[in-house]
């Protein structure tokens, strides 16, 4: 089940901000991480959100996306040299295609910014809890049956992996194929867990409806809220500070600074 | 010109709601199920979706609520709940938004016939949709992601392609010959909830013929030039200082881009 | 009195239906009652609550309504669901739609923030309402982690928040376990006791429970109402009840058979205890024959973790003889599914050896086990996805390659066997739930499997169903398959097995004949487990377990 929740209880000062100032400081990170393409700034980004990221003691958390970021890094290495080309310092040439120093310097900017963007929007995740994550975009001006509707997937998720996964031990059990055979038939096989866990869901949610409006949804309706948001001084301070910061990293690269390529991002 | 008020509207209807959180969902829900057990095309390295059919299929069903449902499910199983949220993931949520969006746009605009599968003609006219889409999508994400530095284009744009065609042009029309004709039955379409709207049109407008011409267009063709640009191809032709490939794929690209939002502006069109 | 809720001609035809769901019913709920509504599948009991609660005709679509329905003298069609709830409330069976939030105090919170309450009130509010479903302490709680039983008694919580007066339980403890039912009843007793609601409506198959709480009985049969009185002379009705496939309380049918009556027949164990005449003679219960020696299933200290650490089965040694029929009882949570999926070979021990038909087969692949072993999955809508019934009796035979002569004889055979042969170029999908379990029952049954494991195949069917379920499967281990039935209804375990194994934390913790598991009325009660009144009449009157009316009618004498 805990694979659903990535919230870790915490007492941490990033667990302690609003969500309001958490979502600008991940706005933030993506904009450090993309305007500068040279590994030592980009690197600098990444170093500040892992040192947060231990701070706010979540890091055990992330064990299971390791593997994730690291493939993801090494997916950029990979593939930037060979569609980023250009620069002068010739590092190797391999089968007809130059490796230059600075397309592979590239590639190491763009490893560490993806990995420092998805360390803050887990940071984000396992520090906040998905109800005040609700009102903060509520309070952000998304309409209320949005945000309910996006809380509710949330919340239905785990029961239709359970069902589905009990629909394929069901299938397995009566010799429907989902492991062996070429990959047409194992596809078309895959309809046979695909359509009664559709079936299954929709008999149940055609009550679904029912029970949210019994409980007095009205859709467009103006409504009160048990939870409560408090943007505090403290907040506002460490927001006002990451904006600076975003807008001093947008002018240093405007002045030529943290580039190996200046006209890419 | 006028915007597809249905996207909006739809929220008002808690029904509709409910069709979002099953479309979102079982999107996400599934890349746990077949997470188990993929279905590999290069072994360790992509691997087939099943749960890729899901948006041409309940876009059929939920309209509108399917778009959403498509960009918030692969937000939440893939992004969020796989620990892959970037900047790229807005790319993803818009592409797959179209993912939900373009079937049954095209469909109730153009096609008179009724999404069953069960006679050649409803295929073909679902395969249409179906490799439309795929190609939208595979122009969509890969060019932003390009865009913000992310993953270049071609390598992006080529796998989710096949990938998108292949699982969603293999599996939905099964899904959609087994579960239409029930769901229409049972009052589970869309149009059922939100009146006003027409599953099929009474006539089809030419205006209608050209936006889907227009994204056909976009999406199938324009995605392989771009491809064909990133790899190189053609550059000399277009006259780019040869510098890097991002420059002339993002032009050619942004046409095409373009090209798909005129098309799509004229399916809004009532 | 002041009438709560008042329904008058009502007539209702659901969309695309042949026949009307409700034909002209009246009915009433006065203030400070509790009224109980029977009646076999399809009578209409659900669509009755729906009125009440002003569901229908508000929401959904229907090709016919007439009649009205006013709660505390309001029509209901001149209010918004989400007003009538303020005052009467409906829970349903299924309580996984009826939770969409993801905390539980959120859970609660809902009605009264869409009410635009104050802060202050919805806090208090919330409190309260777990406070007097038992739920303190859970407020952060993620809903989806609870039990089935706390995921119910939360959404009573979350309609109780809104302060209703009338509460409707529609089959709201049919898909729970018996120490979920408990748990939900033990609330509402509660809430009547303390006058947190006035009045309250019940839907339950179990009628012991009806004789237990309710003033009044309404007894619907196909649309209409065929019988409305005071609660003990409706389930006194033996004679008619049975001839519904309802199952009166079992004291109530063993005294209607012996003829013993107070005013009228007794339907609680209590009362028939008072006035039960002296027994004259016992005749000692025959079991059935043992079966023979051979070994259909074998395990030996068996393991099983999901997650590599928790583990959900600790040490399990289990042996089923060729051509038994044994039921697996315990909570949810106690492992009997885990165990079941070890044997199916759907999950793989850590630890410990299986075998299957003296074979080691610890390491063997699901598919290959199915050769031996049919599994029947709860719900049946997770295995059938076919266009036609014939077509989902097929799919199996056809996956191991069959000739399509042998698949065609196999399977109009085993749609004679379970009885659906007229169905079998219907759309499975528009079948009742009945009929769909028999449909998904012989999907399996035609692979013909020499072990079955059944898991909890009677939830949500009405004793009529089940019943005719169980005799199918009854035949099938008379002809010498061998039969493993997961279930929480102990008057199947009583009626069918002739072994019980109960469950508890990953261990089996009581393995007899059922005679003698069904005794030891300390231990079962320890688990939250509750025999079928039967025997504990027998036991207080006869001095012997027995396990159904008809034994109790076969082998007790009185004077």
């Amino acid at each position: 089940m805990t694979k659903y929740i990535l919230y870790v209880e915490g007492r941490s000062f990033f667990h302690s901000l609003d969500p309001r100032a958490k979502i600008a400081f991940v706005v933030c990170v993506f904009v450090w991480s993309s305007v500068f393409n040279h590994p030592l700034y980009t690197g600098t980004v990444l170093a500040a959100v892992l040192a947060m990221v231990l701070a706010s003691g979540v890091a055990s958390r992330l064990k299971m996306f390791w593997f994730g970021l690291v493939s993801l890094a090494v997916m950029s290495l990979v593939l930037w040299p060979l569609f980023r080309r250009g620069g002068e310092t010739v590092l190797i040439q391999l089968a007809g295609v130059t490796f230059t120093q600075e397309s592979v310097m590239y590639a190491l900017a763009v490893a560490f910014r993806l990995v420092a963007m998805v360390l803050s929007g887990l940071l984000l995740l396992t520090t906040s809890r998905i109800e005040d994550l609700e009102l903060a975009l509520t309070k952000l001006g998304m309409p209320y049956s949005m945000a309910f509707g996006v809380s509710a997937v949330f919340r239905f998720i785990p029961a239709m992996v359970g069902d589905g996964l009990t629909i394929l031990a069901a299938q397995r059990a009566r010799g429907v194929n989902l492991v062996k055979g070429n990959v047409f038939s194992r596809m078309r096989n895959s309809a046979a867990v695909i359509v009664p866990l559709f079936i299954t869901t929709m008999r149940r949610f055609g009550e679904l409806p029912l029970a949210i409006e019994s409980r007095g949804f009205v859709p467009t309706a103006k409504r009160s809220y048990l939870l409560d948001l408090r943007f505090r001084a403290r907040d506002a301070a460490f927001t006002a500070t990451v904006l600076f910061l975003a807008a001093f990293s947008v002018y240093l690269r405007l002045n030529g600074y943290g580039v190996v390529f200046p006209h890419v991002i | 010109m006028d915007v597809m008020r249905e996207i909006f509207t739809m929220w008002r209807y808690t029904q509709m709601i409910t069709a979002f959180v099953v479309s979102a969902g079982l999107y996400a829900a599934l890349l746990f199920v077949f997470a188990a057990l993929p279905i590999w095309i290069i072994p360790g390295v992509t691997a087939i979706r099943p749960g890729n059919a899901i948006p041409p299929f309940t876009s059929l069903l939920f309209g509108p609520a399917a778009a959403w449902g498509s960009a918030v499910g692969n937000l939440i199983g893939f992004d969020i709940l796989g620990g892959a949220l970037t900047i790229g993931s807005i790319g993803g949520f818009i592409g797959n938004f179209f993912l939900g969006l373009v079937p049954y746009k095209i469909w109730h605009r153009v096609f008179r016939e009724e999404p069953h599968c069960r006679t050649l003609s409803s295929l073909l006219k679902y395969e249409f949709v179906i490799l439309v889409h795929s190609g939208v999508v595979a122009l969509i994400i890969p060019y932003w992601t390009e865009l913000v530095g992310f993953v270049p284009f071609t390598f992006l744009a080529f796998i989710i392609f096949f990938n998108e065609l292949i699982s969603a042009g293999i599996i939905a029309p099964i899904l959609m010959a087994l579960v239409y004709p029930r769901a229409k039955r049972a009052g589970w379409l869309w149009t059922d909830v939100m009146k006003g709207y027409q599953y099929t049109p009474s006539e089809v407008k030419s205006y209608h013929r050209i936006g889907t011409a227009l994204v056909f267009v976009a999406g199938v063709v324009g995605t392989w030039v771009t491809i064909l640009v990133g790899v190189g191809l053609g550059q000399p032709l277009l006259q780019f200082a040869p510098v890097f490939a991002g420059a002339p794929l993002l032009t050619v690209g942004g046409v095409f881009i373009l090209i798909f939002a005129v098309g799509m502006a004229l399916l809004a069109k009532d | 009195m002041v009438k709560a809720v008042e329904v008058r001609d009502v007539w209702v035809k659901y969309r695309g239906s042949n026949d009307y769901a409700l034909k002209g019913v009246s009915a009433e709920v006065s203030e400070g009652e509790v009224v109980a509504i029977i009646g076999p599948t399809g009578a209409g009991k659900t669509t009755l609550c729906k009125v009440m609660a002003g569901l229908i005709p508000n929401m959904g679509v229907y090709d016919d309504f007439r009649g009205e329905a006013r709660v505390y003298g309001e029509v209901t069609t001149s209010k918004r669901v989400g007003e009538i709830s303020k005052s009467c409330a409906m829970v349903m069976q299924d309580y996984e739609v009826q939770l969409f939030r993801t905390t539980v105090e959120l859970e609660v919170a809902f009605g009264p923030e869409n009410l635009q309450l104050e802060r202050e009130e919805i806090r208090r509010r919330v409190k309260w309402a777990l406070d007097l479903v038992g739920l303190t302490g859970l407020e952060k709680r993620y809903s989806f982690a609870l039990s089935g039983g706390q995921k119910q008694r939360l959404a009573i919580a979350s309609l109780l928040s809104l302060q209703p007066s009338v509460l409707i339980l529609d089959e709201a403890t049919s898909d729970l376990d018996p120490r979920g039912k408990r748990e939900v009843y033990d609330v509402m007793r509660r809430l009547l006791d303390e006058e947190v609601i006035k009045s309250l409506v019940l839907v339950d198959h179990r009628l012991e429970k009806v004789a237990e709480f309710a003033d009044r009985v309404i007894l619907l049969v196909d649309g209409k109402v065929a019988a409305e009185g005071d609660a003990k002379e409706v389930l006194g009705m033996v004679e008619e009840l049975r001839s519904l496939g309802l199952k009166p309380p079992e004291v109530a049918e063993i005294c209607w058979d012996m003829r013993v009556r107070s005013n009228s027949v007794p339907v609680l164990l209590d009362e028939a205890l008072r006035v039960f005449p002296r027994v004259k003679r016992v005749r000692t219960p025959e079991e059935r024959p043992a079966p023979g020696d051979g070994l259909a299933v074998e395990l030996e200290d068996v393991w099983f973790a999901y997650d590599g650490q928790n583990w959900v089965l600790k040490g399990v040694d289990f042996r089923v003889h060729q051509g038994e029929m044994l039921a697996l009882i315990g909570q949810n949570g106690s492992g009997k599914t885990t165990l079941a999926q070890v044997i199916m070979g759907i999950l793989r021990p850590k630890r410990g050896r299986v075998r299957i038909f003296g074979r080691d087969a610890t390491a063997e692949d699901v598919s290959e086990r199915a050769k031996d072993v049919g599994y029947i999955f709860q719900n049946p809508d997770y295995q059938i996805f076919s266009q036609t019934v014939y077509e989902e009796l097929a799919y199996g035979l056809r996956a191991r390659g069959l000739s399509e002569a042998e698949v065609d004889r196999r399977v109009r055979e085993v749609a004679e066997m379970m009885g659906i042969t007229r169905l079998l170029n219907e759309d499975p999908f528009f079948l009742q739930k009945g009929e769909r379990q028999r449909v998904a029952v012989a999907s399996i049954l035609a692979l013909n499997p020499r072990v079955v494991i059944l898991d909890e195949p009677t939830t949500g069917l009405s004793p009529g169903e089940t019943r005719a379920l169980m005799n199918t499967v009854l035949n099938l281990n008379r002809a010498g398959t061998t039969v493993i039935t997961i279930t929480h209804e102990m008057w199947v375990v009583a009626e069918y097995c002739t072994r019980t194994v109960m469950m508890a934390d990953g261990r089996i913790v009581l393995d007899a004949p059922t005679r003698v598991a069904f005794s030891n009325a300390e231990l079962l009660a320890q688990h939250d487990i509750f025999p079928p009144e039967t025997c504990e009449l027998s036991r207080r009157v006869a001095g012997v377990t027995l396990l159904t009316p008809r034994e109790f009618l076969e082998h007790v004498e009185v004077g």
